[in-house]
């Protein structure tokens, strides 16, 4: 889904999230597919845990403390459970914006963030989970936001492609 | 409308709700109280405890004693209240308090049911106090009375999500 939407060119913030949600788009143009595996997963997991506290929210309007004490403590001991596996799926992949796969199978996973002041969006490609073939970039978003912050899928297509592509000549 | 990018969404703002009811759960699990935070809510326990003061309440004690501050429930009426103790009777399986208010002339027989003579540590107290933040429960107090306040505070969490954008 591309947003076509202004943007506030003085927000770090405003321009990362435009151009994260403006990566699949892109990637798609490349010639990849989306994989949605960690996303669900982590959806999934997200919504066990408000399901959980949904139904421990039920039992204590229900019942009083002393019934429902060990029904309480079993919930809350899966909640932190799964709390946990969260957090750890959360850290290994750190920044995850896009997971995708190529016509030939090619696992692409990319990382994005930015630092709090500096108007670059610092890009992260590793292929097929291999740590020796992880490269950095720094795109300014001056170059893919027009003057009005508007978003320009062609030069950041562009700056994307030109990058991975380099990877993939250095990988061969 | 892409369902993923909702869901995440709906997500983080469940997280606001579900994370401090299981984070107030559990103190109560921790310490064994179905109300492990109170705020004070009248002046019978000044000068120790002024209206509007936050109480941590911990109820995993074998034993009150005398000199303690107790927070107790009465049987069909819902209101914490928080006395001290006053005096004590125990065996080896059961204890049997008697409270009173710092700032009462009396002490809490007529408080108590009808025909309760004391107060049982195992199945009447929530908790005995073992910290305190002086008035800050006091916000408390107002949303809990105040109307205009309520609706104010609400009003004004709506329009700073409204206003956020992550």
């Amino acid at each position: 889904m591309s947003s076509n939407k202004k943007v506030n060119l003085n927000s770090v913030a405003d321009l990362r999230q435009n151009t994260d949600d403006n990566l699949p788009a892109a990637l798609e143009g490349l010639g990849y597919e989306e994989s949605f595996k960690l996303v669900d997963t982590k959806i999934a997991l997200g919504l066990s845990t408000v399901a959980i506290a949904g139904g421990l929210f039920a039992i204590d309007k229900k019942y009083d403390f002393k019934e429902s004490y060990w029904i309480t403590v079993a919930a809350l001991a899966v909640y932190f459970v799964i709390s946990l596996v969260m957090l750890v799926v959360n850290n290994q992949n750190k920044n995850v914006k896009y997971i995708g796969y190529s016509s030939k199978g090619k696992k692409i996973t990319i990382a994005a963030w930015t630092t709090k002041y500096d108007p670059i969006y610092h890009v992260k490609v590793t292929f097929n989970d291999d740590p020796k073939s992880t490269t950095t970039a720094e795109l300014p978003f001056a170059k893919f936001f027009d003057l009005t912050g508007y978003f320009s899928r062609n030069a950041f297509s562009k700056l994307l492609s030109s990058h991975i592509e380099k990877i993939e000549k250095k990988d061969i | 409308m892409n369902i993923r990018q909702q869901l995440t969404q709906f997500l983080s703002l469940a997280y606001v709700f579900t994370s401090a009811f299981v984070i107030w759960k559990s103190l109560g699990i921790i310490t064994n109280s179905h109300s492990p935070i109170v705020v004070v809510l009248s002046g019978s326990m000044e000068p120790a405890f002024q209206r509007g003061d936050i109480l941590f309440l911990w109820n995993r004690d074998q034993e009150a004693k005398v000199g303690d501050i107790v927070v107790y429930e009465i049987q069909g009426r819902n209101i914490p209240i928080v006395h001290r103790v006053l005096r004590e009777h125990h065996n080896s399986d059961k204890q049997l308090l008697l409270t009173k208010g710092d700032n009462n002339a009396v002490d809490d027989l007529g408080l108590y049911a009808k025909k309760q003579k004391y107060l049982n540590q195992k199945t009447d107290l929530v908790g005995s106090v073992k910290a305190y933040l002086p008035k800050l429960g006091y916000v408390t107090i107002l949303i809990t009375e105040n109307v205009y306040f309520k609706y104010g505070m609400l009003g004004l969490m709506c329009i700073s999500t409204l206003l956020t954008n992550e």
